[in-house]
């Protein structure tokens, strides 16, 4: 049987008086591929950043292969957060190799990393000089680093192109495929969704609406459970 | 923690402002020593204050040199660029979401906060190491040895702790404020005012109010100021006002690292 690969259990943040998550509790099985879908400020983003304990959750608890330290269960996990940022002045190589430092992972997974997603040509160019889809795939380059055993990644393909996007479905599908590797993806783009995941969990107002394995109508299910769930 | 110290390492080695600091710390008593020498060969025909030659009134040797470019250094050069890159280091990277990226990696915040504190005091030493190569060096070399060496060397190994002072100073405003620029506005203002509190205790004290002095030697830069060996002695009370200060200030970035929300 398939242990689950992170799981969350009751997990709330509120910033003033509003609830941005709310008594999320989840669970992503190893080995698949989850889409965390909802609508703008449905809190996905939030939930994320308490996952990968970037900020304090008010309540709940979070656990990664069984792990819940806030530190030792991101060992395991590669991550990009929205629009990945760099050192400007430094080459893609060279904040690749800065955040290998920092993991403690080899500098050989670098140039692993940077050929996976087709950068290895612009790799010595500063990172300042890239466009908004090279740095997204720099950003997919620093998640992917070490092969990790969880990826969580937020809007993976915000501004790129569909030749872009295509590309990372396919590294993606090929990390869960070959090496086993969990993903967990949230998106708005319900048709890269539809083509990436096997379960999908739906978000909305910071309450986790309906989860549901991707064999229908994805579109069908969005629009019910958000419809639901602001009524 | 190494690892980590490393990586550091290599993003200050790419920054404009470390190497901004290594300029400045050599151009001072470059500037000094030549500045010296040349009022010292003007003799009888140069400068004169009240009739007097300048070179008459001025003590010229070596050892006042690299005093001087010692006092040049700290008084506010090197605080406004340790202050700027301490803010470089942690508020603007963490307002541009680059230290989001380094916290993904399992690592303690903590550690991430004093691997930026460790390598940013190694560069203040190695700019302290410059600054007294070309003082020291320079200054014996062209103006003569003449003079009492003793505190001179001692002042530069004071300046060693002065910095830190300085840094943790730097990230205590850095783990608060969201700019590098904020962080030098705000650091300077508060040394600023530190200064003028000291200039009224010390007119105060001089008056014969004996709580002045004694306030006095509280005051955060009454401890910053502990370079400057002043007499020739090691001041204890400076010293202990240094570390008290750089305890607190260091407490309070630890404690707001730890726990601040990052974007």
């Amino acid at each position: 049987m398939a242990s689950d690969a992170l799981v969350t259990n009751g997990l709330s943040r509120s910033f003033g008086h509003r609830k941005a998550v709310s008594d999320l509790s989840l669970s992503v099985r190893t080995g698949e591929v989850y889409g965390f879908l909802g609508p703008n400020g449905a809190g996905k983003t939030t939930a994320i950043r308490c996952i990968l304990g970037l900020i304090a959750s008010d309540q709940g608890r979070v656990e990664i292969f069984g792990e819940s330290d806030p530190i030792e269960r991101l060992t395991h996990v590669g991550a990009m957060v929205e629009t990945p940022a760099f050192y400007e002045f430094m080459s893609g190589r060279d904040n690749l190799a800065h955040s290998a430092r920092y993991g403690g992972l080899p500098q050989e997974s670098v140039a692993v990393a940077l050929d996976a997603v087709g950068l290895s040509d612009r790799a010595s160019d500063k990172a300042g000089t890239y466009s908004l889809g090279m740095r997204q795939r720099l950003g997919l380059a620093r998640a992917i680093l070490g092969s990790p055993k969880l990826l969580i990644l937020d809007e993976p393909t915000n501004g790129m192109d569909p030749r872009g996007m295509a590309e990372v479905r396919q590294l993606l599908l090929r990390m869960a495929e070959e090496q086993g590797t969990t993903i967990f993806v949230s998106s708005h783009l319900l048709a890269e969704v539809e083509k990436l995941c096997s379960r999908v969990g739906i978000l909305d107002r910071g309450c986790l609406v309906a989860e549901s394995a991707v064999d229908g109508d994805l579109e069908s299910l969005y629009l019910r459970s958000t419809a639901e769930a602001g009524s | 923690m190494k690892r980590i110290i490393k990586a550091e390492a290599v993003v200050l080695r790419h920054r404009l402002g470390p190497k901004a600091l290594l300029l400045v710390a050599a151009i001072i008593p470059l500037v000094v020593v030549i500045g010296y020498s040349t009022l010292a060969s003007q003799g009888e025909s140069g400068l004169q204050f009240n009739g007097q030659p300048l070179s008459a009134l001025v003590s010229i040797s070596g050892q006042d040199a690299a005093a001087l470019a010692l006092h040049g250094r700290n008084f506010f050069v090197m605080p406004l660029l340790l202050l700027f890159i301490a803010g470089q280091s942690l508020a603007s990277e963490r307002s541009t979401h680059v230290l989001r990226e380094q916290l993904l990696r399992p690592v303690a915040r903590t550690r991430v906060l004093w691997s930026k504190v460790i390598v940013l005091w190694a560069l203040s030493i190695l700019s302290v190491a410059v600054n007294a190569v070309i003082g020291l060096g320079l200054g014996g070399a062209v103006l003569g040895t003449e003079g009492e060496w003793g505190p001179v060397w001692w002042g530069h190994a004071a300046a060693i702790g002065s910095d830190l002072g300085i840094i943790l100073f730097g990230f205590m405003l850095s783990s608060v404020l969201r700019s590098a620029a904020g962080v030098m506005a705000v650091g300077l203002m508060l040394l600023g005012l530190d200064w003028a509190v000291r200039m009224g205790l010390s007119a105060l004290g001089f008056m014969g109010l004996e709580s002045a002095r004694t306030m006095l030697l509280f005051m955060p830069g009454s401890g910053l100021d502990f370079y400057r060996m002043e007499g020739g002695v090691f001041s204890i009370e400076a010293f202990a006002c240094l570390v008290v200060w750089s305890g607190l200030v260091a407490a309070i970035a630890h404690r707001r690292m730890g726990r601040m929300d990052t974007p």
